[in-house]
């Protein structure tokens, strides 16, 4: 089973390089929660148990999770085109990076 | 961008004067940035620290660096521009032992700092963006509380163990007392340092020192200094002369036995008398010291020390009340500044 990604995880560090304060980087905290879902989904594929039971087990978690992936993968082309992002070079607007600054 | 920054700030001011009651720490922020760098620098201030910003570039992190001192870098990695993590290495060798923590986005660009850390030794801790509330300002106070410690440890040790005593027991004035003075001196150590190559001789230095150090302590002396290739030991109290020889006969000792015994011999001198002990130097920089003729008596009979012999005084030798199986027959001996003749015994 593969987890189909549309997202590389050079472009997941990228967004999340972008925003350095947990509380105003919305994109980012979606772009971590990907890194985890991967994680998640490279356990649940290359653990070693093979018993019918357990694999079915992992199957359910590995499905579930490639779901969820998906899903904000989606949500984060939402989330980046509401905000303007380039999409080319997933660079952040100006006025967006600046802004934690003034409201600071 | 989300309304939660405000209440971020929020949040942020409230602890603002407990960390104000915190001691300000100088921080230097190593980013290409303008925008993230503005905005560290002013978290930095809401917390009283004092933030200055520099380029990752070599010129400008040397220019900073040599005329101000950071109590800790921080390091904005941008993971397109991995050819930056150098910098880290310049903070490392110019900035005095300040800690140096790299922010990173979790991923491929943590990874790339893992390897550099791994590679360089230049990254003390990796801190992932985005950064989640007061993670940074903790990880800064417990890294420079730590560096601290260290560097405190480091102080301690210049110190020697007269200094100690001399510190603990209040002292403030020079004192006059009766003391056994034992100079030890590494022979041929001129042609030593010639011949071997320094890294090496500078090892076998420290683990002589190291281990006369242990005996004079064990024997119930304290070290007042190393000279370099030597240490001078006093041995104060009754019973004195006693433990200065029983030291001097344990270094004879470990001469014969020391691993190096071949290249590190030493020659070691005793005498006993009226010593002045009390910080020499000038205001801002002293150190513990003994001073006096039995001071220069007892490096005079080290000096004339062959390898692996014990030169004392036979005074010292007859109040010690050791038994002297391996002494030779007393003798005298002309010693430069003494005007008459010495009486010697060599072990």
């Amino acid at each position: 089973m593969e987890l189909a990604t549309s997202y590389s995880s050079e472009d997941i560090s990228r967004i999340i390089d972008q925003a350095l304060v947990y509380q105003c980087a919305c994109p980012a905290q979606i772009a971590t929660t990907l890194l985890e879902l991967r994680d998640l989904f490279d356990y649940q594929v290359k653990c070693g148990d093979t018993d019918d039971t357990n694999r079915r087990v992992h199957e359910a978690i590995a499905r579930a999770t490639a779901e969820a992936h998906t899903r904000m993968e989606r949500c984060l082309d939402e989330v980046l085109d509401i905000e303007g992002w380039d999409r080319n070079t997933l660079t952040m607007p100006e006025a967006l990076r600046a802004r934690p600054t003034k409201s600071l | 961008m989300c309304g939660a920054l405000a209440r971020y700030g929020e949040s942020m001011s409230s602890n603002i004067a407990a960390e104000a009651a915190a001691r300000s720490h100088a921080v230097l922020l190593v980013d290409s940035d303008p925008h993230t760098s503005a905005l560290l620098v002013e978290r930095m201030a809401s917390r009283g620290h004092r933030a200055a910003v520099v380029p990752p570039t070599a010129e400008a992190m040397r220019q900073r660096l040599r005329f101000e001192r950071f109590d800790v870098v921080i390091f904005d990695f941008h993971h397109e521009r991995p050819e930056e993590l150098d910098a880290c290495r310049l903070a490392r060798s110019d900035s005095g032992g300040a800690p140096v923590i790299v922010l990173a986005a979790p991923g491929s660009a943590t990874d790339v700092v893992e390897a550099f850390r791994e590679r360089s030794g230049a990254v003390d801790e990796i801190v992932r963006k985005p950064i989640a509330g007061d993670a940074l300002f903790r990880l800064v106070s417990q890294l420079i509380a730590r560096a601290r410690d260290s560097r405190a440890g480091l102080y301690a040790s210049l110190v020697s163990d007269g200094g100690r005593s001399w510190i603990d027991s209040g002292g403030k004035s020079p004192q006059l007392s009766e003391q056994a003075v034992l100079f030890t001196d590494i022979r041929r150590s001129t042609e030593l340092a010639a011949s071997v190559p320094l890294p090496e001789w500078f090892e076998a230095i420290n683990r002589s020192l190291s281990d006369q150090g242990t005996i004079v302590r064990e024997s119930g002396g304290s070290v007042v200094k190393f000279t370099g290739d030597g240490l001078l030991a006093a041995f104060r109290g009754r019973g004195r002369s006693h433990l200065a020889l029983r030291c001097g006969l344990a270094l004879q000792k470990l001469d014969r036995t020391s691993p190096y015994r071949d290249t590190l011999r030493v020659g070691i001198g005793i005498a006993e008398g009226l010593v002045m002990s009390g910080l020499i130097g000038e205001p801002g920089r002293q150190q513990y010291d003994v001073i006096g003729a039995t001071v220069h008596l007892a490096a005079r009979l080290c000096s004339i020390a062959n390898e692996g012999e014990l030169v004392a005084t036979p005074k010292l030798v007859r109040a010690a009340a050791v038994p002297q199986a391996s002494a030779r027959p007393t003798r005298s001996v002309n010693l430069r500044g003494f005007p008459a003749p010495i009486e010697c015994v060599s072990f």
